[in-house]
């Protein structure tokens, strides 16, 4: 049977950090900053030059500023993810979910004051963005290889309209222990978990 | 142990994205209301049946959809039943009423029926719109409750909104304090034709007319040993052991969930409290520099952490009452579909068994 062209790549799985493959903070600092010294010295003069070395944007923000930031929301070693028709939810530890209730349509969610959110497809891409006060968002763009073996996710932390930072990191999956419990949160007894499936007459798990 | 993973999750919380918004509307400070209770029973023309509808949930539309809106509702649509099997209990309490029934549509064999509206109700407020309306088509009552939870109550022993409850049962029991005798046993008079008309409209429709105020009168009186009025008092009679059936149906579901509700409500209330006590102290924070980033990145990424700890909250306390929503569902005496489409069929059956015993 062909492949469904509207079928959603699958991101389902436990993703460990490839960090030989994913960028290095200060290493791409350093590009980024050698970028945009070239960009301003060939662009000197005009009024819409971007940001230059060591410049803050009207909002006070350097360079230097988003890449810490981007470090600091990059420290994960572990993702999971879980995946069903119409959503999908992300787990970092130390950080809150990220989850997308789509179909093909962008999501957008407001957290008070403190931010917004908006998620979804676009293309074989799940992209979240959030925005923060003061015009900085993180936008997150996740892709998974045809094969599921690898995870590539490509950030984005920018300040206004012209002053931002990618990094772009690596996934590889493996396969977590537990993977044969389904949990239920539940408020009398907290956490219940069964496994999966019957046991066979020797005790074993039946698949 | 979930609470102190609230505790760690709670940090300079700024709102909530579902937790309702407790400042809007005014709320009487929980002091306690106690119930007025009948030394004596009712007797004669004074005993009214009541009953009371599954409560409406008033439909929320507060701009962009929150994650985890659904299970919000769904606990609202949980509450829509057990709320009015609180207020049955408490008429039931206050003595001054015959039957008492919870029931999922109005009852054409009530002589007072009660419907209600949840605006919003969470662990620290419950705000309802309750109305009592007679047989004839004239209004008892007609009132917002608005209570807060301050705290006082001893969760074990009350609901923390027992006071609310009590409030509405007091102003019904006022109202039918200064009604005259002829009043009431007008009342129940066109409580029993309203009935027989429910059953056959062609011949009792004109034994009542609707007034210039749009309330029905009897016109027509019929014997008391009329044998078409004797038919009616057996179907009623029918009918009356099928409500009560339903009516311990939601008994029993709210007795299933009120442990788990209550716990519900307990960390409900701990939370939206937390949430009020960091809104006072919060402060705004522009981009600038890294500093200024992050608290903004951690502020936002704690409230989403409670957000979603409270959502799966939530859903544990959908997921255990489940099992008691699908009983109250389930078959009954061969009838099917949930429990509105059940009392459906029962009186579309009553109507047939009607004209079977006429003889058409």
């Amino acid at each position: 049977m062909p492949p469904d062209p509207d079928a959603k790549p699958n991101f389902e799985g436990s993703w460990q950090k490839d960090y030989r493959r994913s960028d290095d903070v200060e290493q791409k600092l350093n590009l980024t900053l050698a970028a945009i010294q070239r960009q301003y010295e060939r662009a000197q003069g005009r009024s819409d030059v971007p940001i230059a070395v060591g410049q803050t944007n009207n909002r006070g923000t350097t360079i230097v500023d988003l890449a810490r930031f981007a470090e600091l929301i990059s420290r994960h070693n572990d993702i999971y993810i879980s995946q069903t028709d119409d959503e999908v939810r992300i787990s970092r530890d130390g950080e809150a979910d990220l989850v997308c209730h789509t179909e093909d349509q962008f999501v957008y969610s407001q957290s008070g004051d403190l931010g917004s959110e908006a998620c979804g497809w676009a293309g074989d891409q799940l992209i979240f963005r959030i925005n923060l006060p003061g015009d900085v968002s993180v936008l997150y763009r996740f892709s998974v290889s045809d094969d599921r073996n690898d995870l590539n996710l490509q950030k984005r932390v920018s300040s206004g309209q012209y002053m931002a930072f990618d990094l772009e990191e690596f996934f590889t999956r493996y396969e977590a222990v537990n993977q044969d419990y389904e949990c239920v949160q539940t408020l009398t007894r907290a956490r219940v978990c069964s496994r999966v499936g019957n046991l066979n007459s020797d005790g074993s798990q039946e698949q | 142990m979930i609470r102190s993973l609230f505790l760690v999750a709670v940090f300079m919380l700024a709102s909530c994205g579902s937790a309702p918004d407790v400042q809007q509307t005014q709320y009487k400070e929980n002091t306690w209301v106690a119930l007025d209770q009948a030394i004596q029973p009712p007797a004669g023309n004074r005993v009214l049946d009541i009953s009371i509808e599954v409560f409406e949930v008033e439909q929320k539309n507060t701009g962009p959809a929150e994650i985890g809106d659904w299970i919000f509702q769904e606990i609202l649509e949980i509450e829509s039943q057990y709320l009015p099997v609180v207020l049955r209990n408490t008429l039931v309490e206050a003595n001054y009423w015959g039957a008492v029934r919870v029931l999922p549509k109005p009852d054409p064999s009530a002589d007072i029926q009660i419907s209600g509206t949840i605006y919003q109700s969470n662990g620290i407020s419950l705000d309802m719109y309750l109305s009592a309306v007679d047989s004839t088509g004239r209004e008892w009552l007609n009132r917002r409750y608005s209570y807060r939870n301050n705290g006082t109550m001893d969760r074990e022993q009350q609901d923390p909104f027992q006071s609310a409850y009590n409030q509405f049962a007091n102003d019904l029991a006022d109202i039918l304090a200064i009604r005259s005798d002829d009043e009431l046993l007008n009342v129940r008079r066109v409580t029993e034709m309203r009935y027989a008309a429910d059953l056959s409209p062609e011949t009792f429709a004109d034994t009542m007319i609707q007034d210039e105020n749009g309330y029905t009168q009897i016109v027509r009186l019929l014997a008391d040993n009329d044998p078409m009025l004797e038919r009616v008092g057996r179907m009623r009679l029918r009918h009356h052991i099928f409500i009560d059936t339903l009516d311990e149906y939601y008994l029993a579901l709210q007795r299933d969930v009120k442990n788990v509700y209550d716990l519900w409500r307990v960390y409900s209330r701990e939370q939206i409290l937390d949430i009020e006590d960091e809104r006072r102290t919060e402060s705004g924070l522009g981009s600038r520099g890294f500093a200024a980033i992050s608290n903004n990145w951690y502020r936002y990424q704690a409230n989403k952490m409670f957000e979603q700890e409270w959502n799966e909250l939530a859903e544990g306390f959908t997921s255990e009452v489940a099992p008691s929503i699908l009983e109250l569902n389930r078959r009954v005496y061969g009838l099917s579909g949930n429990v509105e489409d059940q009392y459906d069929q029962w009186r579309e059956l009553l109507r047939q068994f009607y004209l079977l015993e006429r003889g058409e």
